[in-house]
């Protein structure tokens, strides 16, 4: 009887697991099914390129086989330009400001990537003059803080939650400039995806990234690194980040990133954070397009730095890229890749 | 090489279809344990197989010429520096820090200053190997001629990283025979390597992140939520370390070697005295063996009772680190003892509560809950970095602070161990859950078959979480 009683009780706690783990099923259509025949195809070649060609050059690497006036070099900066004229375009059509931000680790806890952000950032503050785009380079103020007290040192170079109140008391004029900052644009609530950024929604975790630095997720139901929910028709001003890590924020809580800091600081606003762990320009390209511009943003933040360049590089998108779609190299990159990366 | 990973499942399949196949000779069994033990250890990080085989040769013959000799006050000397000399490198790559560090002129001595490791598993096999040579000298095991066996027995793979801890006495004379499984045991071992995976990989390892979060961030939560972290922590780490010891004995099982049982459903336990002859009992056995009773045990008045039962729990402080905090952690659990000692209250219970019984008495349930709470109270100084963080927890937990709502996501953490509590307090009577009496084969499959897809379900899909008693 015991006996029958414990199959019971597992059998049980497992069939719950199982159910709350399923999804419920539904009808395929033939374009869902071309769908997913092309995201096989694509995953299949990503596969096979990571295999034929598995090494993504470091931060500096690229500058220690030709300068930075290098073919390679001059590629990807015309890939980020070409990336960054299209984000503008798409963002100012909705009629929402766009401001760039520079921000990176301090030199002392990234030394491997200082030639990216000495050939990086002049040429990303070339092409926003060149563009009308407002940038504002955070760097040259985070370079001379003491590395311990404003990041995760020695275990890891992100922001730790002085860091995050630092870059957020140098983010606030940005606020307070574009605070009539208003967006055109409105959508039905039909026509907005169920997520504005790349988590999953309503995610309540505990991580730590493999590197004992526990910390606390939490997601909204839009899939955005935030408390609550986004409301609409907004009542506020939306104010939106988009970044890599920088902006994430990864190994502090919710309530000690940057984001949220401002929030408190800015009530009035719906202070919205999108970031993306490993992400570059591209990628908040296709953010924008697909979700985040749902959100109606009326003022969009953008972090960027010299390592969002170097990371067009066609290797580290087929291993990062939130596209999902094969990066072929080019005859540049594959000479690079061949004749210095392999060796 | 840890033994839920794939690598470990591809050579010990390998190893046992030759360890089997020679079953008929001995030494060969023997040999084949050695150059697996070794290349099992090799594979791990902080390794130092060198300083390993040189403590087997060091207690080797330390024990051969023990044994020799003749005259007493010669043997004991001999013991004693046998005893120095085998404890020399554990003393050093584990305590210089904490005797040296703080004396001016001396810190530059320390291990890691001189950057020597510390070998993974060293408190492990230097017990093993003090243990044997004690043994020796008190007659209690004969001594061991055939050094392939021996250094077999030290470097044993199923228990070198964290034990069980071995009795010379009973399990060296298992090496001195042939050995192959019977299919009754070889069935037990799949079952508490079932139970024993389950344990580390669907409750152990989806524990660990907010035990952790919590002793990170102990600056800013709240009294309840530190004392939730603190029972997660106590419970997440009887998962882990049960887990790896079911699993050690299941495979020891295999290779024919019966280990001792290291866990014996301790949080049913009704005092601290049975609490401790429940967890990692090994560790006490030896302790017991080699320093209680040398000492007098129980037998002393009640004054050097108490000094002796302080001391000992110090000293088991120690073993697990050089800090101040094991050795409170010693203290605290040495205390525990005190009022029970005064007012001769000190059951030595046989049996675990409410044999055949659904669920205990009321005088039982407080028992438990009593014990439980106060051996989950001195993990505060086993897992917290320093006195200060220690401190810092129990200043919180004993305040007003305690009475906020705790974080929802540790509160919810403590669900993952309510299945394991609650399968073996059913089967509280037997050593693990999955012993089971059935003779229907087809109930027994279902059950197995049952935890095998619910650990697969419930494991965190991440890197690999080493066991946590790795790093004593």
């Amino acid at each position: 009887m015991k006996k029958i009683f414990i199959l019971l009780w597992l059998g049980a706690a497992v069939l719950l697991q199982s159910c709350s783990g399923g999804k419920p099923k539904s009808a395929v259509s033939k374009q869902d099914l071309a769908a997913i025949k092309k995201y096989d195809e694509d995953q299949a070649a990503i596969e096979k390129l990571i295999h034929d060609y598995p090494l993504v050059p470091e931060d500096d690497k690229i500058f220690e086989y030709q300068d930075q006036n290098s073919p390679l070099y001059t590629e990807l900066k015309a890939r980020y330009k070409n990336d960054l004229v299209q984000l503008k375009q798409e963002i100012e059509a909705s009629g929402a400001k766009m401001v760039m931000i520079i921000l990176r680790q301090p030199e002392s806890v990234k030394e491997h990537a200082v030639l990216n952000s000495k050939y990086g950032i002049p040429y990303i503050e070339e092409c926003c003059t060149q563009l009308g785009l407002e940038c504002m380079d955070l760097s040259p103020i985070l370079n001379v803080q003491d590395a311990a007290k404003i990041t995760l040192a020695p275990k890891d170079g992100h922001w730790n939650q002085k860091g995050s109140e630092l870059i957020a008391g140098l983010i606030a004029p940005v606020l307070k400039k574009y605070s009539d900052a208003k967006c055109k644009v409105t959508y039905k609530d039909s026509e907005r995806p169920e997520t504005f950024g790349d988590l999953a929604p309503h995610e309540d975790r505990i991580l730590d990234g493999g590197k004992d630095l526990p910390y606390h997720l939490v997601t909204n139901a839009q899939g955005l690194r935030m408390d609550h929910d986004i409301k609409f028709p907004k009542t506020k001003q939306h104010v939106l980040f988009m970044g890599g890590s920088q902006i994430y924020s990864p190994f502090l809580d919710n309530e000690f990133i940057a984001t949220t800091v401002l929030q408190k600081q800015f009530p009035d606003r719906e202070i919205m954070n999108s970031g993306i762990i490993a992400a570059t320009l591209e990628d908040y390209l296709t953010l924008w397009k697909e979700r985040a511009k749902f959100c109606e943003p009326d003022l969009v933040i953008v972090q960027t730095n010299g390592g969002d360049i170097t990371d067009y590089f066609f290797t580290a998108r087929n291993h990062v890229a939130r596209t999902h779609r094969p990066y072929q190299p080019s005859p540049v990159e594959e000479n690079f890749y061949n004749t210095y990366l392999k060796r | 090489m840890l033994f839920n990973t794939q690598n470990f499942a591809i050579f010990f399949s390998i190893f046992l279809v030759g360890y089997w196949l020679c079953y008929k000779w001995k030494n060969v069994q023997n040999l084949v344990l050695l150059l697996g033990s070794g290349y099992f250890y090799y594979c791990f990080r902080n390794s130092l197989p060198v300083y390993l085989y040189t403590l087997i040769i060091t207690g080797y013959f330390s024990a051969i010429l023990i044994d020799r000799i003749e005259e007493k006050k010669k043997k004991k000397l001999l013991l004693v520096c046998s005893l120095i000399l085998i404890g020399a490198g554990l003393t050093y790559t584990k305590y210089s820090g904490f005797l040296f560090g703080s004396i001016p002129g001396l810190s530059g001595w320390q291990a890691s200053a001189m950057h020597v490791i510390v070998p993974i598993g060293i408190s492990y096999f230097t017990f093993s190997s003090i243990g044997y040579i004690s043994d020796v000298y008190r007659g209690k095991t004969a001594v061991e001629r055939n050094f392939i066996t021996y250094a077999a027995y030290i470097s044993y793979f199923p228990h070198i990283l964290s034990g069980p801890i071995p009795s010379s006495a009973t399990i060296l004379p298992q090496f001195s025979r042939s050995r192959i499984p019977t299919y009754a045991e070889i069935e037990r071992s799949a079952g508490e390597i079932i139970w024993g995976t389950f344990k580390k990989m669907a409750v152990a390892d989806n524990m660990v992140m907010a035990v952790n979060y919590c002793f990170e961030h102990y600056s800013y939560l709240n009294g309840f939520t530190l004392l939730l972290g603190v029972v997660s922590f106590n419970l997440y780490l009887y998962a882990d370390f049960s887990g790896y010891s079911d699993i050690a004995m299941a495979i020891s099982r295999l290779l024919g070697i019966e280990l001792t049982r290291n866990f014996q459903m301790p949080f049913f336990s009704r005092n601290p005295a049975e609490y401790w002859r429940r967890w990692h009992t090994s560790l006490n056995k030896w302790m017991t063996n080699y320093i209680y009773l040398p000492m007098g045990g129980n037998q002393n008045n009640k004054f050097q009772y108490i000094f002796l039962i302080l001391f000992i729990f110090s000293f088991s402080g120690l073993w697990h680190g050089a800090s101040y905090n094991f050795i409170c952690w010693g203290l605290m659990n040495g205390v525990y003892f005190i009022p029970y000692i005064l007012t001769n209250s000190l059951v030595r219970y046989k049996t675990l509560p409410s044999p055949g019984r659904i669920l205990p008495t009321l005088k039982e349930t407080w028992q438990i809950a009593l014990t439980f709470t106060l051996t989950t109270l001195t993990r505060i100084f086993f897992r917290s970095p320093d006195f200060q963080v220690a401190g810092a927890l129990f200043r919180k937990i004993f305040s007003a602070d305690l009475f906020h709502a705790p974080l929802p996501i540790v509160a919810r953490n403590l669900w993952w161990c309510v299945p394991m509590m609650a399968l073996e307090w059913v089967q509280r009577e037997k050593n693990y859950f999955l012993e089971l009496k059935t003779n229907k084969v087809y109930l027994r499959l279902i059950l197995y078959a049952i935890v095998i897809f619910a650990t697969w379900q419930l494991f965190p899909r991440r890197d690999l979480i080493e066991y946590y008693y790795f790093k004593f």
